[in-house]
């Protein structure tokens, strides 16, 4: 089980958490193609190694995060608020 | 030696207490022990070789090996509600009036009528289950029964568990698996530099193969190390403690059996889980012998020599009294001189290496006798081992030499690390050819492998191993073990032709490997599983490495390429009630109750799980059963007046300035329109276009709504919202705020809703006027200020009352107290659900994930006007096409005809032939209106089918009925009810 370095709680275990998939993945306009809203909505990258990725801390504070995670090791790199990367 | 204990030696026995024998059963068996033996030691000193039936050929089994890499020796201890089936007799200590029973034999271990199997083994091969039995598969159900009573371990316990069983977590710098040589190196010097350790450690001392030694330095050594430990304050001493798994960012499971060390319990547990998070981790597990291959290498009486070696030193118990010796390198020495100066009359060693070298040949000046260049080929006997069959393997073809007289073969195939905890982490593993043996890589994590977990078996080596450990410092270089000059144990010739076991757990022999990767299966994860090479409570210890080798040789590939099977936690068993810990019963999980909770206990209701709470079902008066009940119930709102608790409904206040833009993309209808005080029924959609969730929303102010959810929907439906606020549209300024807990809900229903509701609240115009549909009014009820929502879910007259959950059993009681004159019944979740299901209205039955609002008759909801969540995928051509499941209500026929469980519906009924599906049954309940079943169902194109008969079938219950095909709304269809 994964201790996930919260920014707002600190290190927590895992289970307190609920993955939320790719953090790449950007929502399409609602003008978009029918082949972006498909990739949007069902294709995803499956990464042998580095992935970023969201994390909602449920049990917790309920920030959404955005944790660089190693697939193979779980290995964590930064970890910071979702919101605070968005454009 | 005595008569009761004819292997008990004066020599060794650092670990028992000689000055006291005790007494335990072993199938009624009186066995009497020294306090310090474990059961095998006890039943090895006792003579009693046999101790268990194999798996599935039901061949006599023994001891096999030390530890917890034992394959045989598997028993049941103790009986009816503390009964623990498959415990291993080598890990379990001895206790006064134990009770110990042999498995898998009958009626007798001695005498056991499924022997017979081994005669016939011939014809039960790798995969012989899967290729004999699944024709014909209706049989199967015949079969199943057999071979479950004839293969098998222990008994599963029937009745309940009355052991105590706890859980603890705790944090530590350094967790040392392993507490012996280099694992108490390691613990000493980490605390010396002020660290918090934890020393793990599977016995109930500590010290390992310090106590398979004979007296030396090394003990003195041992015990001052252990007395400094016991007296630093930042050290955890845990003996009887497995560590079974190694997650993620070093979090250990742990496994202390309590009683094992401490028969004077208190109010101590059996056993505790501990779940530890530590800075760094030292895996000082050890090593674990291999075996040989000979033909017969499975009768009672072959062990391992290491085994051997620690039953004589640790507990004062020889293996046999005329034992062979039979391996490849020098460590078989010392043990035959031990042995002999232990009485035991050391028949022979049988060294594979034709050049022995000078310790042999010292061996032989002083009377020994060896054979060299030759292996143990076959071994006699059935019951216990009587003869070992040697061959000459130095030269050409194998020649049989001689057959040698003996009631204990000793093999030794060399060592190799036990890789489970570095495995599991995720380390790498590497092959390491010198010593024939996969041992530890580059680590995953903050870990290392020590002493024998690292393929350094010498004694000095592993503590300094342990000390750069402690330090955190890089380990010294490992010498290269070299066992080159004698064949690995899968390679050694079969001369004789006879079964040679690779897995003693599971009777996997050799050929059944060679079979499975001539049958095509060269991954060793499949070979695994078609022949069950590995599996069973030893995870493969033994066999694992050996019958790996022998796929690599038969599919012609490197060992190192083959790979091993995946290491899974536990890295031995844990009980499930050490796993489960205090979580049980009325505790296992928390319960959610409702503020009116006790008062529906005093009203005699039956609950149901619903998500996380506790709701109501129905009430009972009388003995009414469900059905009964239910019916009552509904037909009580219809007619009169009911009222049911709706707490448990999901609800989030949502404010903000954006809150009116956020509502319009959280929901597929508009929601930015909503005037003040008024309501509308909302759609939530994924964003692949399927129903998410449902409730009605009201908007309090301009910045503020107040939306309801589904009771199961209500957790997941708030981290959508924080999705949208943080994820999507961080730029959005609103705030979400579960609420769901803060209100006690109760909905009044039926045709006399408003009378009641006027002398409820009588501040209150609950005139149509007054209050419309989907209008919110403030008001006062029993003292208490509430929320008045009307509403309506039963399709009656109906209003919803919202008061602060402190005040809930107050409310509640105040209902029905002055609903008497009313005729007011309090109705339960199932008379709700048969309500809403003549209505139409969907639940997560309908909205199943795979439905979108026009699947449910709900498409024109979704506005095109805006961006909303899940809207656009609605567009997309699949979910255009003719063909989908569509929501359609269903009304038997015969008013008699019950609808089963889990429905079918077909166009035909039922015949000889099989009927294509058209869908499914989403939910049904008898209507007291209609008075007969009535279900909601989705069928493909249903739409279409309106006014058509079809049947409802369950060919697995045997039950079908008639129905027609109708519009999702069975009763009251323009809604005249609600609104009068």
């Amino acid at each position: 089980m994964m201790l996930i370095p919260c920014p707002h709680c600190g290190p927590r275990p895992e289970t307190e958490f609920v993955y939320g998939g790719d953090a790449n993945v950007k929502r399409p306009d609602p003008s978009a193609s029918d082949a972006e809203w498909t990739d949007y909505i069902y294709i995803r990258d499956n990464p042998k190694g580095a992935h970023r990725e969201l994390w909602l801390h449920a049990a917790g504070c309920h920030s959404w995060l955005t944790i660089e995670r190693d697939t193979v090791t779980h290995a964590l790199g930064s970890v910071s608020y979702t919101k605070d990367s968005a454009e | 030696m005595s008569a009761r204990q004819p292997n008990r030696s004066d020599t060794g026995g650092w670990l028992i207490d000689r000055s006291c024998v005790e007494i335990f059963t072993f199938d009624g068996r009186e066995i009497p022990f020294h306090p310090g033996d474990t059961v095998a030691s006890a039943l090895l000193a006792a003579g009693e070789t046999l101790v268990g039936r194999s798996f599935k050929l039901h061949r006599p089994r023994g001891i096999f090996g030390l530890g917890a890499e034992e394959p045989n020796a598997l028993l049941t201890l103790g009986a009816g509600p503390t009964l623990t089936p498959n415990a291993r007799a080598t890990m379990i200590p001895a206790k006064p009036d134990m009770q110990v029973s042999s498995q898998n034999r009958w009626p007798s271990l001695k005498h056991d009528a499924f022997g017979l199997l081994d005669k016939v083994k011939a014809v039960l091969p790798a995969g012989f289950y899967y290729k004999t039995f699944m024709w014909p598969a209706s049989r199967w159900m015949t079969y199943e029964k057999y071979i479950r009573r004839m293969a098998g371990l222990g008994p599963a316990p029937r009745e309940r568990d009355t052991e105590e069983y706890a859980r603890r977590n705790v944090h530590c710098d350094v967790l040392i698996a392993g507490g012996g040589p280099a694992g108490l190196a390691a613990a000493e010097v980490a605390a010396a530099n002020g660290q918090f350790v934890i020393l793990a450690h599977a016995r109930p001392s500590f010290g390992g193969g310090v106590h398979s030694m004979p007296q030396g330095p090394h003990r003195r050594w041992f015990q001052d190390t252990l007395a400094r430990l016991e007296a630093m304050p930042n050290v955890r001493l845990m003996t009887s403690t497995t560590v079974a798994g190694y997650y993620e960012h070093e979090l250990l499971t742990l496994c202390e059996r309590v009683r094992d060390r401490d028969s004077a319990l208190g109010t101590a547990p059996t056993e505790r889980f501990w779940e530890v998070r530590a800075g760094r981790v030292i895996i000082a597990t050890g090593a674990i012998e291999r075996p040989l291959l000979f033909a017969n290498n499975d009768r009672p009486g072959i062990m391992l020599a290491s085994a051997a070696q620690g039953y004589l030193w640790r507990f004062g118990v020889l293996a046999g009294q005329a034992p062979v010796l039979f391996g490849g390198d020098d460590s078989l020495y010392p043990l035959a001189r031990a042995l002999k100066d232990a009485g035991a009359a050391v028949r022979a060693v049988v060294d594979l290496r034709s050049d022995p070298g000078l310790v042999a040949a010292a061996y032989v000046a002083d009377g020994g006798k060896v054979i060299a260049g030759a292996m143990v080929a076959k071994a006699h006997g059935a019951k216990r081992v009587s003869g070992a069959e040697v061959w000459r393997i130095d030269g050409g073809a194998p020649q049989v030499q001689e057959t040698i007289p003996t009631d204990a073969i000793l093999i030794s195939g060399g060592f190799g690390p036990s890789l489970q905890l570095h495995a599991q982490s995720k380390g790498a593993l590497v092959w390491d050819e010198g010593l024939g043996s996969f041992v530890p890589g580059a680590p995953n994590g903050a870990n290392c492998s020590i002493g024998g977990a690292r393929g350094v078996f010498d004694l000095p080596n592993a503590i300094a191993d342990g000390v750069a450990a402690g330090k955190a410092e890089p380990l010294p270089e490992r010498d290269q073990a070299d066992r080159s000059t004698a064949p690995q144990p899968w390679e050694l010739p079969n001369p004789t032709g006879g079964i040679r076991f690779v897995d003693l757990q599971n009777d996997v022999a050799d050929k059944d490997i060679a079979l499975a990767a001539r049958e095509g299966w060269h991954s060793i994860e499949h070979v695994k599983r078609y022949t069950t090479l590995g599996m069973g409570t030893d995870q493969g210890k033994i066999a694992g490495p050996i019958g790996l080798a022998l796929l690599a040789a038969a599919t012609g590939k490197e060992v190192a390429k083959t790979g091993l099977t995946t290491f899974r936690p536990p890295a031995t068993p844990v009980t499930f009630g050490a796993v489960a810990g205090g979580h049980l019963g009325e505790v296992g999980h928390a319960i959610r109750r409702s503020a009116a909770d006790s008062r529906h206990e005093s009203q005699n209701a039956v609950f149901i799980d619903a998500g996380l709470w506790r709701r109501p079902q129905f009430y009972t008066t009388n003995g009414a059963t469900l059905g009964e009940a239910y019916r009552a119930e509904a037909a009580a709102v219809r007619a009169g007046l009911g009222l049911v608790d709706v707490s448990t409904l999901g609800k989030i206040d949502l404010a903000g300035p954006d809150a009116a833009t956020l509502m319009d993309r959280l929901y597929c209808n508009t929601m930015g329109t909503l005037k003040v005080g008024r309501g509308r029924y909302g759609l939530m959609l994924r964003e692949d276009g399927r129903v998410f969730d449902d409730g009605v929303v009201f908007r309090l102010a301009d910045d503020r709504f107040h939306l309801t959810c589904t009771t199961g929907g209500a957790g997941a439906v708030y981290q959508h919202i924080e999705h949208a606020l943080q994820v999507l549209w961080a730029d959005l300024k609103a705030y979400a705020t579960p609420v769901s807990e803060e209100w006690f809900a109760a909905a009044i229903a039926g045709p006399k809703a408003r009378e009641y509701l006027a002398a409820l609240a009588p501040e209150l115009d609950a005139s149509n006027e007054g209050l419309p549909m989907m209008r919110l009014a403030e008001t006062t009820i029993a003292g208490v200020p509430a929320r008045v929502m009307r509403m309506s879910y039963s399709g009656e007259l109906s209003f919803e009352i919202n008061v602060p959950a402190d005040w809930g059993g107050h409310v509640w009681a105040h209902m029905i107290s002055t609903g008497d004159s009313f005729g007011l019944t309090a109705y339960g979740t199932e008379a709700m659900g048969a309500l809403r299901i003549e209505k139409g209205h969907v639940t997560h039955s309908e909205a199943d994930g795979r439905t979108t609002p026009d699947d449910l008759g709900l498409g024109r909801m979704a506005s095109r006007k805006k961006d909303a969540i899940g809207v656009r995928a609605l567009d997309l051509p699949a979910l255009q096409e003719s063909g989908r499941k569509q929501l359609v209500g269903l009304v038997a026929d015969d008013p008699a005809a019950a609808f089963p469980q889990g429905a079918q519906v077909t166009a035909e009924a039922l015949g000889d032939q099989p009927r294509p599906s058209l869908g499914h049954v989403s939910s049904y309940a008898y209507s007291s209106e209609l008075k007969r079943m009535v279900a909601l169902a989705l069928l493909k194109d249903g739409r279409a089918l309106h006014g058509q008969t079809v049947h409802v079938v369950s060919p697995i219950m045997g039950v079908a009925a008639a129905a027609k095909v109708t519009d999702p709304v069975m009763i009251d269809p323009d809604g005249e009810r609600l609104r009068g």
